[in-house]
């Protein structure tokens, strides 16, 4: 009896003492494991859902528009956008850091999804649109940083970035400007076959949206050939066409049909961030920025976009208008409109004038005005340089306040000039050409944790 | 001066040793496990001080008087043995061990029964000093009791869990500093102690070395308190009945508050306050009538003559009352301890209290002589109300109210029914506003509003608490023994706050604000679950083999298993005539705005190990101790699974050596040095290590996000102990305690490291840091008279623990709120700019720049680490206790110095910006022209927090008085039935002797901010054994 007790209590023992470690994996129930997370191809549909939902950002819009010269700063901003506005960001600056963090934190979950999607069938009909989904917002993340984060596009400048191909923790280097292109391109290219003949509706990437981010690198990188042959593509084959003047109204409401103006935008429910706050206070109706009197001024009375861009608060004050929110819902909240068939017009009607395909030109200019303007004169460009300034007032005009007009004028090398109504607030009524200020600065907490990382040129002393 | 000390104390031993010749008594002293003679027991005769030690085999020889009766054994670790002489001349005596002794005190790891003992830096409080003291947690019963031990009290509530307990020091910078708590075997949560009665409590002991802690592995860098529930003995049983009843009583402040007269000239100085809307001064009067500027002075005399005492209306004597019965005793076979309590404490601020109903039942029980089993149960429900705000900056949470309430307020109207809340406004007729277009002003009134939201309001908390745990023992071959042990630890609580739609606060809202969802009311109440599994197996065995060694060994598995749950809803809108429940809620619409909020969470963690302890004594005299333990937990990543952590330690009898034969007056020395590591996994998110995606939403649609980028190399802080102990009991045991000599380093500390962000996150915290702890540590305890009617002792205990940060990984330091984390200086380093005073010439306030120039310009750059730490170096407490015959006499006093803390109440105080509330009297001294000399700063200018607010918290206090008086036996023999009969009276908190300029220097953090003080208790009781 005694010695089977023990031999009992033994054998348990060392039952006990080993084998127990599996008692060890707990999974969370709050949120899923990643090796749960991504079990099945509408798994990995959700997490390209979770790519889209990381797009949330509105930082080119909020820096284009309150560093450039379309907006006069209100008695009523509290600091918000200031140092933006008045050129004095430097490396610690939130608001020009900001989105930094998120195109970097967007591409990472991008490729996070294409390293999930090879465990999938690569001719499932799903992963294949996802795949080429995610390369889009890969190389359109990488261009848009450039677009902020670097000078003027030049194959050999050194200060490009750092392309993340891969979900790593890493201190990368920057490339040169050529190679990161490249990259875009070839993701671009990549893509392309992934997406052909997709087409989800203008809040879900399509084929069309390839073609318009093509035109828009090709315009930025003075290759006109490439931006007129994509802007063509989108023109004329996407089957999208340009709002008229009784449409545009509804575009920036939110309630223009599919396949009218807009290419892609971001959508925005409640909640997920009011586009309009860049100007004017949701909460409590404080105006940040109010229209500039110039940009106001640049208008014709029967041009319909002046009534659309532009309102008055219940004091009477002149309020931006274009992106103060959908009817009957919270004021601000709109969808963050990234492609418009407007646009390819405006950059083919540029790239042919820089080809000197004058009558082309034209053609796409005078087509908007007609779509914007009641009764437009037509515009007859004479000089190369009366062209270009028809094209860059036109641009002005229809693109206001979509995360443009900065960042033209640093394209164009121009200054930024402040009429002296405009700046009569603000402590700087001038950026000149080329300053160092035309590229923003390479966030501290980035220069800081990222050994290899390299300032812009000017911030080097924060 | 050390030989001073010697010299008094040798003379103190030598006091009165006269005595009659008479006859001879001999033996030998052996222990009664072991029959292993003992050296070095005092044998005495009863009430004299004759009497002499055994020698090294054991053996005594005494001449006694002719007329002693009594013989006492003693030594230090066994029970005291009375023995009648009658006529015998050979008296040999087996001693029992006593389940704690001064000498090196051995606790047993893993069961109260287990063979193979802990040794090394362990400290005990042994149940007396825990009786009845009237304070609801035991953790704060715990100050100035014994070294290493350092405890800090965060609030004054009646059962709170924010009392700060460390274990020499800080071990950790971002991770948990939480020692590990285990109650009979099984680890119970930190910091809820609310609904323990530490009456029920056998010992505590806290574990600090390498020796006595690595045995518990990846929990125990911070060290490690045992708790040792009463048990039952053989015999008759005994019945205990106890009764307690006090009074608690406000401190006295260290600062005084403004009258209503001089509030009201402050205000007319910082044109705020009705002090300046009536004042003759204020432009909006000029033109005024005379008659009208003669009532605005009536008006400004009678609040003059109002000034409220808001102590009055906020605080009161808070009443303690404890009744308690325990029953214990056994036959050979089973035994048990059962308990019942009833405590209620009322704190001294209205409507905070604490009532606990606690029970327990310990058994054991021995199946056959060879397989015993037990339990060991505690089940109690505590409910405490708790006043608003508590320890927080709010004019809700009336410690802050009492101060900050103009003195001019009024808290009844003229029927004496409670002032409605609301804002002042002069009550008048509009000949100002006709005459200027001025109208009279709305002020705020704290107090008022205080009083009116503490009427209107709850907060409760309540708390059912079981500790469970079962086992059973087998006897397996001689010497060796398994045991298997399953116990838990399992807790809820619900918090609940409510607010009236009808408390002056929801009026407010409903005015100012009329869309907000809590504008007619809102009750909010959170639910939380803790259920804490502990499955331990494990094997001991020990055998003496041959003369001269002894070997004991444990090996053990243990399996932990933690889950914790919870979930909360806030409902609004609610009906004024169904209070505190949800049921008064509205239901939520889009039109109404009462949708109620609703949130939960659920998570699990575990723990398997695998651990051994070995124990080798040679000859008595070199003992050899060392464990291993293999910690697997599932919050380590998947690269570090398993931490293994290990302790070697010595202890050298020096007394049993034969060159000690001559020093008769030593009865114990021993020498102990042990190194080893433990760990810390305190810090690690159950889930950290792990890559985890949560729910997002894009157009409508469901994906998923990425919610945390898992780390696998995640893993826990190690401690590594380096400890040096002397344990001494000499001149017959009158003088005994312990020295401790430590250096901890702690490394592989988290610290949050950034990342670049083109890695799709900003950081994570990583195994960086490293930190040293070293200090010293002494245990003086002396009798100083003992005889038969009178025994006189004092104890004393000190700590001082050295704190320096080693290594920061990634940087050199960062800021953590107002404290510096820099390499080189101790942890929570006060950072500050530093105050250079008020110009005399404009009432600015001055500053040091970090070049020392001083500027006008306040620059947060300009911050400087000069102020010391918030963490108290110097720890420690003494006590006297005086006893003759029934009458015992015991003080305790503990004491913190050399730390400062930051005083943000007078911020508030002392802020001529702040002169809606009320200030304190040094305002008076408020610059007010070029020329005056003060460190009051102009009205109008900014006041900022600087080093003028961190000031020296160094304290001693006289924690606790004790008059007790048992009755004499022989009395009591007369009852036939009361065997013991024990009155008494106790005083807690008597007294603070502190430089601190707030309310009580003692807290939980850095920064004080209004807390519950400490109250000062008295109490009487009663104990009656039956």
């Amino acid at each position: 009896m005694k010695n089977i007790t023990s031999n009992i209590i033994m054998i348990g023992l060392v039952l006990v003492l080993s084998g127990c470690d599996n008692y060890l994996d707990i999974t969370p129930t709050d949120s899923i494991d990643d090796s749960k997370a991504f079990e099945t191809i509408e798994d990995l549909e959700k997490g390209m859902i979770g790519v889209y939902a990381m797009l949330g950002n509105s930082s080119a819009v909020a820096l284009s528009s309150r560093g450039g010269d379309d907006v006069r700063l209100s008695s009523q901003n509290r600091g918000q956008g200031i140092q933006v506005h008045n050129w004095t960001y430097n490396a610690g600056t939130s608001d020009v850091g900001a989105y930094w963090t998120q195109m970097y934190f967007a591409i990472d979950r991008a490729n996070r999804m294409l390293a999930v999607a090879k465990q999938f069938d690569a001719e499932d009909d799903i992963v294949i649109r996802v795949r080429g989904e995610a390369l889009f917002v890969r190389a359109w993340a990488h261009f848009e940083l450039a677009y902020v984060y670097c000078k003027n596009y030049d194959a050999a400048d050194p200060k490009g970035l750092p392309y993340m191909k891969e979900s790593v923790i890493s201190l990368p280097a920057r490339l040169s400007q050529g190679v990161v292109f490249q990259n875009i391109l070839d993701d671009l290219s990549a893509s392309l076959p992934l997406l052909s003949g997709i087409d989800r509706g203008s809040k879900y990437i399509s084929e069309n949206a390839i073609y318009a981010l093509r035109a828009r690198i090709a315009l930025h990188m003075r290759n006109w050939d490439d931006a007129i042959l994509y802007s063509s593509k989108v023109i004329d084959e996407s089957g999208i066409r340009i709002a008229t003047i009784e449409e545009i109204g509804s575009v920036w409401d939110d309630e223009n049909a599919d396949g009218v103006e807009v290419i892609f935008k971001m959508a925005r429910s409640i909640g997920e961030g009011n586009l309009g706050d860049i100007f004017t206070d949701s909460s409590n109706g404080d105006i940040y920025f109010s229209p500039g009197t110039d940009l106001m001024a640049q208008y014709d009375t029967d041009d319909v976009r002046h009534s659309v861009y532009f309102g008055v608060d219940a004091s009477g004050n002149d309020v931006v208008a274009k992106h103060n929110g959908r009817p009957d819902q919270p004021a601000n909240l709109v969808d963050v409109k990234v492609f418009r068939v407007s646009e390819m017009y405006l950059l083919r009607c540029e790239a042919y004038a820089e080809k000197s395909m004058w009558d082309e030109s034209m053609a796409d200019i005078n087509l908007l005005r007609e779509n914007r303007i009641t009764s437009p004169e037509e515009v007859l460009y004479g000089t190369r340089d009366n062209a270009l300034k028809a094209i860059r007032e036109e641009r002005r005009r229809e693109l206001a306040y979509e995360g443009f007009r900065f960042f033209d004028l640093k394209r164009w090398g121009l200054p930024i000039e402040r009429t002296p109504e405009d700046s009569e607030l603000a402590s700087n009524d001038k950026l000149p050409a080329g300053n160092y200020r035309f590229v923003m600065p390479i966030p501290q907490a980035e220069i800081f944790a990222n050994t290899n990382m390299k300032q812009n040129d000017g911030y080097e002393n924060n | 001066m050390k030989t001073f000390f010697m010299a008094l104390l040798l003379l103190c031993v030598s006091v009165g040793s006269l005595l009659a010749q008479s006859r001879n008594i001999s033996g030998t002293v052996t222990g009664k496990t072991d029959g292993i003679p003992i050296p070095g027991v005092s044998v005495f005769v009863k009430g004299t001080t004759v009497g002499t030690i055994t020698m090294p085999d054991g053996t005594y020889s005494l001449s006694v008087p002719e007329e002693s009766e009594i013989i006492v054994f003693s030594f230090v670790g066994m029970i005291a043995q009375e023995v009648s002489i009658g006529d015998q001349q050979v008296i040999n005596v087996a001693l029992e061990d006593e389940s704690i002794g001064v000498e090196e005190v051995v606790v047993t790891a893993y069961g109260s029964k287990g063979k193979v003992g802990l040794k090394g830096a362990i400290s005990n409080v042994s149940a007396k000093e825990l009786d009845q003291v009237p304070v609801a947690t035991f953790d704060q019963m715990l100050q100035g009791k014994t070294t290493g031990l350092s405890i800090a009290s965060g609030s004054g509530q009646p059962g709170s869990s924010s009392t700060k307990v460390r274990i020499r020091g800080n071990s950790s910078i971002m991770g948990n500093n939480e020692p590990l708590y285990i109650m009979d075997g099984v680890p119970i949560e930190a910091g809820v102690f609310a609904t323990l009665n530490a009456n029920d409590f056998a010992s505590i002991s806290v574990l600090k070395d390498a020796s006595a802690t690595s045995i518990y592995g990846s929990r125990a860098s911070n060290g490690v308190i045992l708790i040792t529930s009463k048990r039952g003995s053989e015999g008759k049983t005994t019945v205990n009945y106890r009764y307690q009843s006090g009074w608690s009583y406000k401190t006295q402040d260290k600062f005084d508050m403004m009258n209503s007269s001089e509030k009201l000239w402050f205000e007319e100085l910082a044109k705020k306050g009705p002090g300046w809307d009536l004042s003759p001064l204020n432009p909006n009067n000029q033109g005024l009538s005379s008659s009208l500027l003669a009532a605005h002075e009536q008006e400004l005399n009678r609040l003059r003559g109002i000034d409220t005492n808001w102590s009055d209306e906020f605080f009161r004597t808070g009443k303690t009352q404890s009744h308690e019965v325990n029953l214990s005793g056994g036959t050979a076979k089973t035994k048990f301890y059962m308990s019942f309590q009833n405590f209620d404490q009322e704190g001294i601020a209205n409507r905070s209290d604490l009532k606990r109903k606690v029970g327990r039942l310990n058994l054991d029980h021995a199946i056959t002589d060879k397989i015993r089993v037990g339990v060991s149960t505690n089940g109690g429900y505590s409910k405490s109300n708790r006043i608003n705000s508590e320890n927080n900056t709010s004019l809700a949470n009336p410690f802050a109210a009492v101060y900050l309430a103009n003195p001019w307020e009024e808290p009844y109207d003229a029927n004496g029914n409670p002032m409605p809340g609301g804002e002042y406004k002069y009550p008048s007729n509009d000949e100002r506003n006709n005459a200027n277009g001025n109208d009279y002003q709305n002020f705020d009134m704290p107090g008022v509003n205080a009083l009116d939201l503490q009427r209107y309001s709850t907060n409760v908390s309540e708390e059912t608490k079981a500790n469970v745990a079962a086992y059973a023992e087998i006897d397996i071959i001689d010497g060796l023994t398994f045991k298997t042990q399953y116990g838990f630890d399992y807790r809820v609580s619900t918090y609940e706050s409510w607010v009236s739609p009808e408390a002056w606060s929801s009026i407010k809202i409903k005015r100012d604000n009329p869309d907000d969802p809590s504008r007619d009311g809102w009750i909010s109440e959170a639910y939380r679950r803790n259920f804490e599994a502990t499955f331990t197996n494990t094997l001991d065995y020990k055998k003496q083999i041959g003369e001269k060694h002894i070997v004991g060994a444990l090996l053990g598995s243990e399996y932990v298993n933690n889950k914790y749950n919870g979930f909360g809803f806030t409902a609004y809108g609610l009906d004024p005539k169904l209070p505190q429940t949800p049921a008064a809620s509205s239901p939520g619409n889009i039109e109404n705005n009462f949708i109620p909020l609703t949130n939960g969470f659920k998570t699990e963690r575990a723990l398997y190990s695998l651990f051994s302890i070995f124990n080798y004594t040679y000859n008595e005299r070199y003992t050899l101790t060392g464990s291993l333990r293999r910690d697997g937990s599932s919050a380590f990543g998947a690269n570090n699974k398993f931490a293994i952590l290990y302790s070697i330690g010595g202890i050298w009898d020096i007394k049993r050596e034969s060159f000690m034969d001559g020093a008769t007056w030593v009865n114990n020395l021993k020498l102990r040095a042990s190194y080893g590591t433990t760990g810390n996994q305190g810090g690690i998110g159950n889930f950290e290590a792990m890559t985890l995606w949560g729910n997002t939403y894009y157009n409508g649609e469901t994906g998923y996000g990425l919610a945390q980028a898992g780390d696998p190399d995640i893993k826990w802080e190690i401690g590594q102990k380096f400890n040096v102990g002397i344990d001494y009991n000499l001149f017959s045991n009158r003088l005994n305690g312990a020295f401790e000599v430590y250096n901890n380093i702690t490394s592989d500390l988290f610290i949050y490291q950034n990342f670049s962000h083109t890695s799709g996150i900003q950081g994570k915290n990583v195994n960086a840091g490293k930190m040293r702890n070293r200090g010293v540590e002494a245990l003086i305890n002396y009798d100083i008279i003992r005889n038969n009617k009178w025994l006189w002792s004092i104890g004393v205990n000190l700590s001082y623990n050295e704190n320096e940060i080693l290594d920061l990984g990634q940087v050199n330091e960062f800021e953590q709120g107002t404290s510096i984390v820099r390499v080189g200086l101790p942890l929570n380093s006060h950072y500050y700019v530093k105050w250079a005073g008020v110009n005399p010439v404009n009432g600015e306030p001055l500053y040091y720049t970090k070049d020392g120039d001083v500027t006008n310009n306040f620059n947060a750059n300009d911050a400087v680490a000069e102020f010391g730490t918030s963490e108290a170096p110097f720890t420690g407490g003494f006590n006297t206790s005086v006893s003759y015959k029934g009458i015992e006499l015991r003080a305790e006093f503990a004491f913190a110095h050399g730390y400062s803390r930051s005083n943000n109440q007078i911020f508030f105080q002392e802020n001529p910006n702040f002169a809606q509330y009320n200030m304190s009297r040094k305002m008076l001294d408020i610059w007010q022209q070029p020329g005056d000399i003060t460190d009051i700063q102009a009205i109008g200018t900014e006041r900022q927090f600087s080093s003028k607010d961190v000031h020296d918290a160094s304290f001693l206090r006289f924690r606790n008085m004790t008059v007790a008086y048992n009755l004499p036996t022989h009395i009591l023999k007369k009852t036939g039935f009361i065997q013991a009969l024990r009155v008494y009276g106790q005083g807690q908190n008597l007294f603070v002797w502190t430089d601190w300029t707030g309310f009580d220097p003692e807290d939980n953090n850095n920064i004080a901010q209004y807390e519950y003080p400490s109250s000062r208790t008295f109490t009487v009781g009663l104990d009656i054994t039956f």
